[in-house]
């Protein structure tokens, strides 16, 4: 990693969290319980929460992604919006995964690791809190491999070795491309920490990633509310739709039996 | 509701939705509709659940949601909500390529008392301060408890209610 690079990945991890006790060694709070969030994503943050939209003289709307520090490679790397295999039940990577905000997840401990449920994908992520990095030879996956440390009540999250992937802005995308791409080489850095509203967790993401993008940037902010109706997810059956919506005469009988 | 109405409208369109599984913008983003017809079919489902309409003249749209099933029916709403046979007006982005497919942003039930009333729900959309959705909000008893999180929103519009709207925004609401 380059002196700048690091630079800048040191000043954004430590503009939040922002509270004194964050710097404080110890076990770290208590996140048990299943989530929802907010729907204010990036909130107080100087990075807007989508892209920047507009309607043309047809009315099309238009959607740019905001502007990630992409280097040559990021800026000429692209998946086109029709191939999202999402559609088609393919799992996301990591960043995607964490910007799914309409879908709940669930935080629970055990003696050595957090474990960070998401209802999206059905995905369990392993926080290894007794390890300081991936054993030698882990295989790159779509989550990586997750290790992290508490400072006070903040939980810091490093994952690597994760496999390529593409992520899609909060709230915008652009009308041809899905987003922002991520290789083997990205680090994705998370912090958890109580939120000042009660019964809430606070979410920052950072992506490094030397392949694509000139420096590390800050992804997203997010909120997640306890709901305190709710002690499991739902189980996730994702159901393919691609037919209805991409074919032009579609079998609606088929899909709708 | 007694008519059938697929119009544009600048009026929602800058109502931010929460955000979608895919590249919702990519493949919607044509202009806005507002379909009346019956059900014929629906799938609570995920990542996203699907409704599909006919109109009366036969003509079919399906409309998806932005929330999963799941947390359609965290939020209240069952698949006997959206029973074959039922009549309703969904209103949506449609596909910016010309199918019959749009992204649900309302759907509105007639109530029990036939078209004097009927229920509205937003399905996914966040609600803007934007009039009319906050008019029907001063002036309609929510159907039952939503907060911030809820991705699904429900109103009781009365016919009072349905009249003032429709006297102060004519067709361009696309909500019934």
């Amino acid at each position: 990693m380059t002196a700048t690079r690091q630079f800048t990945l040191a000043l954004i991890c430590s503009l939040t969290p922002h509270f004194a006790h964050a710097q404080l060694a110890g076990h770290g709070a208590d996140f048990t319980g299943v989530y929802s969030a907010n729907g204010r994503e990036n909130a107080g943050l100087d990075v807007p929460v989508g892209g920047e939209c507009a309607s043309t003289p047809d009315e099309t709307r238009v959607c740019r992604t905001r502007n990630y520090p992409y280097n040559e490679l990021g800026a000429r790397t692209t998946i086109a919006a029709v191939d999202d295999g999402g559609v088609d039940c393919v799992p996301d990577g990591l960043v995607r995964l964490n910007t799914r905000g309409l879908y709940n997840i669930r935080l629970s401990h055990r003696p050595r690791a957090v474990i960070i449920e998401y209802q999206f994908g059905g995905v369990v992520r392993t926080i290894h809190l007794n390890r300081e990095r991936a054993p030698e030879g882990t295989a790159h996956t779509r989550q990586g491999y997750s290790v992290g440390r508490w400072q006070g009540d903040v939980l810091h999250i490093e994952t690597t070795h994760l496999s390529p992937a593409f992520f899609a802005p909060i709230g915008g995308m652009e009308a041809e491309t899905l987003g922002g791409p991520t290789s083997e080489r990205a680090r994705v850095i998370e912090r958890w920490w109580p939120s000042r509203n009660e019964g809430a967790v606070m979410m920052d993401l950072v992506v490094d990633d030397p392949v694509y993008y000139e420096e590390p940037f800050q992804m997203l902010r997010r909120e997640w509310v306890r709901v305190p109706t709710l002690s499991e997810l739902d189980e996730w059956d994702c159901v393919s739709a691609g037919d209805i919506l991409l074919n032009d005469n579609p079998d609606l009988d088929a899909f709708f039996e | 509701m007694n008519r059938t109405l697929i119009a544009l409208s600048g009026l929602f369109a800058t109502l931010p939705m929460a955000e979608a599984h895919h590249a919702a913008h990519a493949f919607y983003g044509g202009p806005m509709v507002l379909v009346e017809g019956t059900l014929t079919g629906s799938r609570l489902m995920n990542p996203h659940s699907y409704f599909r309409v006919a109109m009366d003249d036969g003509t079919e749209w399906v409309f998806e949601t932005a929330p999963s099933g799941s947390m359609i029916r965290n939020d209240g709403m069952t698949e006997e909500d959206f029973a074959d046979g039922r009549r309703v007006a969904m209103s949506g982005d449609s596909n910016r390529e010309g199918r019959r497919v749009a992204r649900v942003r309302s759907v509105a039930f007639p109530g029990e008392s036939g078209d004097d009333d009927f229920e509205l729900y937003f399905l996914g959309a966040r609600l803007s301060d934007e009039a009319p959705v906050q008019d029907i909000g001063r002036s309609s008893p929510r159907c039952w408890d939503w907060n911030d999180t809820s991705l699904v929103k429900c109103f009781r519009v009365t016919m009072a209610i349905r009249s003032q709207i429709d006297a102060r925004y004519g067709d361009e609401h696309l909500l019934w």
